[in-house]
């Protein structure tokens, strides 16, 4: 091998190891290749993120496209405030979305997002938890839950349960030089090309056809129409709609909730509402397993004291198309079904 | 600030585009495993930059990227390592610098330190154990802690390359190295690091002193190699693998047919999973000019027990067989003292494989075998009798060994004793009404009896690639990558041998 060659091979391999070890240069890279309308654009998302993770070919449908949806008019007097997954901080546009709500803000669930809030106290603040049936069975650590959204004038006297803002530590991290998703991330930055996308859908078609068989992550419904997160199906996971949940553990989330209702409650919130979006499996009912029934449970547990904006029930009861069919995520159809169950809520406190 | 990241899935990942935080890409932590996309990576920037390094600074970047490599998998636990190093280069130059009882007493404490460190660190806590259970017996609480630690990477392999090190400079047959660089990188380097082969100073250390320059055919059988070693491990040893861990993970759910070639399926596994990691360990130690010793030759296809440890793990083997076996008097001694020997060795080897009664009973029962074959042997003799050598007896010696290596790997792989007994049971209650439950489909499973038929003819007749006929090779080069893209089975899964 010459040295030329020698040293562009290994500067150019070193690059992406470097652009993949930090999470700075690939925020950078992935904003700039997932908007990227050509070959080197990628397609992890572009036909939902399920389909970005199995690559079948039959699931390769564009999201149903946003509805044009009239802003709600009534008068603003409510700050709404949200800690949620992407279920939320995809969808939601702005305060528009919401009726009576000035001022829209949200911490995120993934990431490091606190909000740092500092309530107007001639408005109504309210604050919203949203969670996905599949993470609510994690939600048992309430130091994680208080420390998503910080008040500035809080005017707690004591809070109940424990800390507001948990100790942690300052310990070096390798993180940079042994960054944990470097797997995930040296495959986006030399794999993850519109190019390739043929060469995927080709294996996935093959191992599929041939042994039945998709990413692991992903699982084809028994009606063949679906993309699920196989961790939602799989009854051996806490996330699936299908493990069986003990009262005592029904018991222990809705004494978890308590507790987080009062702490928030004591900060200021005027309300605290929290909404469980049913994974789909548990809405769509295409497998031939028995619901674990953790959303009902929990929504109608008689000593919750969190206000519940259900979206379990009317989704249940609607024919429309509430999720899509090669991503984890409602669509928008879902999504304005939700917004009416919220909106109905708002209009009882304005 | 931090956020506590104490909810599952919650976990700070960045590149989800809004709209996903699905928390499937964050589940995954993939260490520098060969199969893994970051060490072809890796591998690539150190090869290519290997070449551009000016000669003399060459140990220095191996080094170098031996210690990246190594603390990929759990930084702090390069300290240990580098306990070990730091002892045995002394020990080295002073055992070559005294004389008498002073040289057996360095290489006493040599060895102590090494294997203090793969006792605490290895089997600390199974001896705790058993004494906890042993005390329960008799009414009596165990005061000794349990340790919480995890076992350092390739602990046994590396101490035992370092080992190794030290007694060949006692013996006289290695100087000791006086460059603390190239010391280290001999127990350090990185193809063979973590899972072997057990090498030999003899064998290696001159190697990190030469000047490898590039070399295109050399580059080519190295290619060859390592695309034979991924081939191995993620077509076959993970495929494979679906069936042995849904099999050997609910027991009681399996009949005995399932539970049979479950085994079976195991035996090929190992192999493909072991043998295909020795395979990226030499190519790619090969491509940068080094020879490593080779580690597995056909060992399916051997037609005695004695003749398939010449030809499994060779360099653990040999390392038993060089360290332990003929100290111990090896075969020049009676024959009681030389049965306790090679049960000795095997008792031995299975320990080192992991502190569990499992592999203690997997030696033992290799012990026997070897025992059981010298009998055999002295019987022949005795007799008078000629065994033919007929493709018919060939084929019945080598099916007769390798269903006796099979039989042992069932202690190998089960979790407890006790489950290997309800496996053995099981098995030998095979029913003809028994019906395969897997989780693959029917065309899978032929698919993995058709890889294992492949591998058997492609070890039996093709065992050396040709790398003269370019045509050829890039052909089968480019085989070997579409059959690892298309029908390997990625999901990360790590060597077996990396828990030894």
């Amino acid at each position: 091998m010459g040295k030329p060659l020698s040293l562009f091979t290994a500067g150019f391999f070193l690059i992406a190891f470097i652009i993949s070890s930090s999470e700075e240069l690939m925020k950078k890279t992935a904003q700039y290749r997932y908007n990227l309308d050509n070959v080197l654009g990628s397609d992890k998302y572009t036909y939902g993120d399920l389909y970005g993770l199995a690559y079948l070919s039959a699931f390769k449908v564009k999201p149903d496209a946003q509805p044009e949806i009239k802003p709600c008019r009534k008068p603003g007097n409510i700050n709404l405030y949200a800690i949620c997954d992407s279920y939320l901080w995809f969808f939601v546009k702005g305060n528009a979305d919401f009726c009576g709500v000035d001022k829209y803000d949200f911490s995120r669930w993934v990431h490091d997002d606190i909000m740092d809030i500092t309530l107007d106290t001639d408005r109504k603040n309210i604050l919203l938890i949203e969670i996905a049936e599949r993470n609510l069975r994690y939600m048992t650590d309430t130091a994680a839950i208080f420390s998503k959204a910080v008040v500035a004038n809080k005017r707690n006297v004591a809070v109940t349960g424990r800390a507001v803002l948990p100790a942690f530590s300052e310990g070096i991290s390798l993180e940079p030089v042994f960054n944990p998703l470097i797997e995930q991330n040296l495959q986006f930055s030399l794999f993850d090309y519109r190019f390739f996308t043929p060469f995927k859908e080709m294996k996935a078609q093959l191992n599929y056809k041939l042994f039945n068989r998709s990413n692991e992550g992903v699982k084809v419904s028994a009606d063949g129409k679906y993309l699920y997160l196989a961790e939602t199906v799989d009854s051996t996971q806490v996330t699936s709609s299908f493990n069986p949940v003990s009262a005592q553990e029904i018991d222990k989330l809705v004494h978890t909730l308590n507790l987080t209702y009062r702490h928030y409650k004591l900060l200021g919130f005027d309300e605290v509402y929290f909404s469980v979006i049913p994974n789909p499996v548990t809405i769509l009912d295409t497998e031939k397993y028995r619901y674990n029934g953790l959303i009902p449970r929990v929504q109608e547990h008689k000593r919750l004291e969190m206000k519940i904006i259900d979206a379990y029930t009317p989704f249940k009861k609607s024919a429309a198309q509430l999720y899509r069919y090669s991503d984890s995520h409602w669509s928008h159809a879902g999504f304005r079904v939700w917004t009416s169950q919220v909106n109905m809520e708002l209009d009882k406190i304005r | 600030m931090r956020t506590p990241v104490s909810l599952r899935g919650f976990a700070n990942v960045w590149y989800i585009r809004a709209g996903s935080d699905s928390g499937i890409h964050a589940t995954t932590t993939i260490q520098m495993i060969f199969n893994s996309l970051q060490f072809i990576v890796f591998f690539v920037i150190v090869t290519a930059a290997y070449f551009v390094v000016p000669y003399r600074l060459r140990w220095f970047w191996l080094l170098l990227a031996s210690c990246y490599f190594y603390m990929a998998f759990v930084p702090v636990y390069i300290l240990i390592l580098g306990f070990t190093i730091v002892i045995d280069y002394l020990a080295g130059i002073l055992i070559e610098k005294y004389e008498g009882r002073m040289r057996g007493f360095l290489l006493a404490a040599s060895l102590v330190a090494n294997i203090g460190v793969l006792a605490v660190f290895k089997y600390y806590n199974f001896l705790n154990y058993n004494l906890t259970k042993i005390l329960h017996l008799v009414d009596y609480v165990n005061p000794i802690p349990i340790l919480s630690i995890l076992l350092p990477v390739g602990l046994s392999f590396h101490t035992f390359q370092a080992m190794s090190y030290t007694i060949e400079v006692y013996k006289g047959n290695q100087k000791a190295e006086r460059h603390f660089g190239i010391y280290a990188l001999y127990v350090m380097f990185y193809p063979q690091l973590v899972a072997g082969p057990i090498e030999r100073p003899q064998n290696i250390l001159h190697q990190f002193r030469e000047k490898h320059n590039f070399d295109f055919e050399r580059f080519k059988s190295g290619l060859a190699r390592m695309a034979f070693g991924f081939f191995k491990k993620v077509v076959i040893a993970d495929r494979l693998a679906m069936v042995v861990d849904h099999s050997y993970g609910n027991i009681d759910a399996q009949n005995g047919f399932s539970l049979l070639v479950a085994t079976v399926f195991y035996s090929f596994q190992i192999y493909c999973d072991f043998s295909g990691y020795s395979d990226i360990a030499i190519g790619a130690a090969r491509i940068m000019g080094f020879e490593l010793m080779e580690n597995f030759k056909s060992p399916y296809l051997s037609k005695s027990i004695p003749e398939f440890w010449k030809r499994w793990h060779i360099s653990l083997s040999t390392w038993f067989r060089d360290y332990l076996y003929i100290p111990l008097g090896g075969n020049r001694v009676k024959i009681s003292r030389w049965y306790f020997n090679l049960m000795v060795v095997f008792l031995i080897s299975g320990l080192w494989h992991g502190a569990n009664w499992t592999f203690v009973a997997w030696g033992l029962l290799h012990g026997i075998y070897q025992v059981c074959a010298v009998e055999k042997d002295k019987f022949l003799k005795r007799t008078n009798i000629k065994v033919s050598d007929s493709l018919l007896m060939r084929v019945l010696q080598i099916t007769t060994t390798f269903s006796l290596v099979t039989f042992a790997w069932i202690f190998f792989r089960a979790a407890k004793p006790v489950h290997a007994l309800k496996i053995i049971d099981k098995i030998f209650r095979v029913s003809v009404h028994d019906t395969l439950n897997f989780g693959l489909n029917t065309t899978e499973m032929w698919f993995c009896v058709f890889l294992i038929m492949a591998l058997l003819f492609k070890e039996k007749f093709y065992n050396t690639v040709s790398v003269t006929n370019n045509y050829r090779f890039w052909s089968l080069i480019l085989f070997l990558i579409a059959g690892c893209y298309f029908l390997g089975v990625f999901g990360a899964k790590q060597f077996i041998y990396f828990q030894f």
